[in-house]
């Protein structure tokens, strides 16, 4: 149901949030942020089972023993955006970890809409709803510059793509959707753990 | 390769195997024990000599070029070690190992990992058990060590599985937990508790090594337990004995009732032969003493028990034992066996080959002989509570002592409070009686009444010589006793509603 969706939740609990500090902006407790980064990193670990749970699935039919010798992977369509790969990089940014995620999942958007039928596709339009107010929040705190402001409008930028090539059947793409809702999960995690430390660190 | 010097010539054996490029060998497995380094194992052929040498080479994505293994010594032999700064996550490796010998290369199969794919963390360490004991329920806490350096700033989530079980029984699993608890531990048992871990959604380490703890015993556990188990199958014993009589208890029917009457057997009320209880009802009880005073003296015969319990059994106007309705009715078979349920028609049930020890501790054991202020040597007849001849008090019988050569037994009484009842018994007409009973010829002691038989509204009514020695209290001075008493049944199943009502002794007319 429409209610149910925790992401709809989080978000009319914000607006309302939103709201109410902009009547008293003083005092608005910073536990909300943190209510919000757990509401929004489980939506992206449910997110990232869906997504181990379809490729395992493809994998389970094709079975495919991709044999890469001395290939390197095909590329995914995200990998033109950089994202650190491991923890010293990851920690190092905050403001940008913001970005990439939201680049992450901007970029998602358009080749997993295609597919209606598919639950994930709402899924990464709500996660990208979802982490765009949490920024908005961080930006209010102060936590945040206004570096990122260009992403949160609904219809931010996809990839130019005409979306012909978008087969879902893809072994690479379920592959790279893993890859990527991983990082989304991840980083969130440690976005969280850099601006409310204090709550489950 | 190897020579052999035979006859001056220098033989050069060949071994096959070496003679050849080494066998393929093959990467086992890479694990990542904190998603920040990891290492990888192969497995060399088995044919392989001691001179190949192994290589692990490389690809990376997004990386250009062949790279070979940083570090091939810090995990052991055949093993490669990647530091962090040679680790990259959500990258794939393309793994290859070579080996080397003087003959050629052999090259594995290329082995793909990404590294967020292969964390396997090793088993929580410093596993801690500590037993606390709060007001005599044991608990036994749960500590280790946990995952610290990855976990503060989000880059991993340890999650952790216990298990823990007693001696020879099945694991209990607990998941995702960081410390554990185990409340109401079982005393004297001894604990056996493992933790593993898991990082993210990766795979679930080894399980922790063993650790022990024994949880001491309880001792006023024990003691109450046993108190209590055991009160609980007498309480059960109770019910059930009480639910089997309960068919007999015609006239009572109340559960207290049954439950005194079970454990408090009831004395079969004092019958005298030759008393017309009509008449004493009626107020005749001149008549009525009349028929006493040509009894008193009725012998004891020699007779077998088994025959005086046919002659008991006989009911109004005949000879015949009770039939099985009379039995409800009325009650009960005599029957030396007291743990028995007695059988009327069957005589043969009925013997008189147990002694009176035998009678005593079935006797005690039907009777509560418990109460402390038990009264030894009873020396009187209890008392009725008020003044009506007619009225009849209940005796509680207690410690019942058997008499030696006799074959009845003394009942010893005590002043409790008496609960009215009647005995409906059917009465015993002396005139329809032909035999007689013998009287012991022995020394009674003077404080005794011994009743025969619970026989109807009977009275008991003292030898006429003591009429003028008691009133209306309590026969407490000790004087000769004839007792014109019968048989007593001894036995608390014998009898109906068998309280034995013993009159107020009194002056009877």
């Amino acid at each position: 149901a429409f209610y149910s969706n925790p992401a709809v939740v989080c978000l009319a609990v914000t607006a309302l949030w939103i709201l109410l500090c902009s009547l008293a902006p003083q005092g608005c407790p910073v536990l909300s942020l943190a209510n919000l980064f757990d509401r929004v990193i489980q939506h992206s670990a449910r997110m990232h089972g869906l997504s181990s749970d379809l490729r395992q699935d493809f994998v389970s039919v094709w079975a495919p023993s991709r044999n890469h010798i001395g290939r390197v992977s095909r590329y995914c369509h995200t990998s033109s955006i950089l994202t650190p790969n491991d923890k010293e990089n990851a920690q190092r940014m905050t403001e940008e970890l913001t970005e990439v995620i939201l680049k992450l999942l901007v970029a998602w958007r358009e080749p997993l809409w295609a597919d209606k039928a598919l639950q994930v596709g709402r899924m990464v339009h709500e996660l990208r709803t979802g982490v765009q107010r949490v920024a908005q929040k961080m930006q209010m705190l102060g936590m945040m510059g206004n570096a990122v402001s260009g992403l949160w409008s609904p219809d931010a930028q996809a990839p130019p793509d005409d979306g012909s090539h978008w087969n879902f059947g893809n072994y690479d793409l379920l592959r790279c959707f893993r890859r990527d809702s991983n990082k989304v999960q991840n980083y969130l995690k440690i976005l969280k753990c850099r601006t409310v430390p204090e709550y489950g660190c | 390769m190897w020579f052999m010097k035979k006859k001056g010539l220098w033989l050069i054996v060949l071994n096959v195997n070496n003679n050849s490029p080494p066998g393929k060998p093959v990467l086992k497995q890479c694990h990542s024990p904190d998603k920040e380094i990891f290492t990888c194992w192969w497995e060399p052929n088995a044919h392989d000599g001691e001179d190949t040498t192994y290589r692990l080479l490389y690809e990376k994505e997004l990386t250009i070029g062949i790279l070979e293994c940083p570090d091939y010594h810090t995990a052991g032999k055949n093993s490669c070690f990647f530091d962090k700064n040679h680790t990259s996550i959500w990258v794939d490796y393309f793994l290859t190992v070579v080996a080397i010998n003087a003959f050629g290369n052999t090259t594995s199969d290329v082995y793909k990992i990404d590294v967020v794919d292969i964390v396997k963390p090793n088993p929580p360490e410093n596993v801690t058990l500590w037993l606390e004991l709060c007001e005599d329920i044991p608990t036994i806490h749960v500590t280790w060590n946990s995952f610290n350096i990855g976990t503060k700033c989000g880059w991993i989530t340890p999650k952790y599985q216990l298990r823990f079980k007693k001696v020879d029984s099945k694991w209990n699993y607990v998941g995702e937990q960081t410390q554990f608890s185990i409340y109401s531990a079982s005393p004297g048992k001894l604990y056996i508790v493992q933790v593993q871990c898991a990082l993210d959604n990766g795979a679930w380490s080894e399980w922790s090594n063993t650790t022990f703890i024994q949880v001491p015993r309880s001792e006023s556990k024990q003691h109450i337990w046993i108190l209590v188990s055991f009160s609980a199958i007498l309480l059960f014993a109770a019910v059930c004995i009480m639910f089997i009589k309960k068919k007999r208890y015609t006239n009572k029917c109340c559960l207290f009732h049954s439950i005194q009457q079970w454990l408090l057997p009831p004395v079969p009320g004092p019958r005298i032969k030759g008393i017309d209880v009509q008449l004493l009802k009626n107020g005749r009880s001149h008549e009525a003493t009349r028929a006493l005073l040509i009894n008193h003296g009725f012998p004891w015969n020699g007779m077998p028990w088994k025959n005086q319990a046919e002659e008991y059994l006989l009911v109004r106007d005949d000879n015949k034992l009770l039939n099985e309705d009379q039995k409800h009715t009325h009650g009960k078979m005599i029957s030396n066996n007291c743990h028995s349920k007695p059988n009327i028609n069957n005589q043969l049930n009925v013997h008189n080959s147990m002694n009176f020890k035998e009678e005593k501790t079935i006797l005690d054991d039907l009777v509560d002989t418990s109460q402390s202020e038990l009264v030894n040597e009873l020396n009187y007849v209890n008392t009725m509570k008020t003044d009506t001849a007619f009225s009849i008090d209940t005796i509680y019988v207690r410690n019942v002592k058997p008499v030696e050569n006799s074959r009845y037994v003394d009942i010893q009484r005590q002043d409790v409070d008496m609960e009215y009842s009647t005995v409906r018994e059917p009465m015993l007409f002396p005139e329809k009686q032909n035999k007689v009973i013998n009287r012991q010829q022995e020394r009674l002691p003077y404080d005794y009444t011994r009743v025969k038989e619970v026989n109807g509204d009977m009275l008991l009514l003292q030898d006429p010589s003591f009429r003028n020695n008691t009133q209306n209290t309590d026969y407490i001075n000790p004087t000769p006793l004839h007792p014109v008493t019968e048989k007593v049944h001894e036995c608390a199943e014998s009898l109906n509603d068998g309280y034995v009502d013993n009159p107020h002794t009194h002056n009877v007319k």
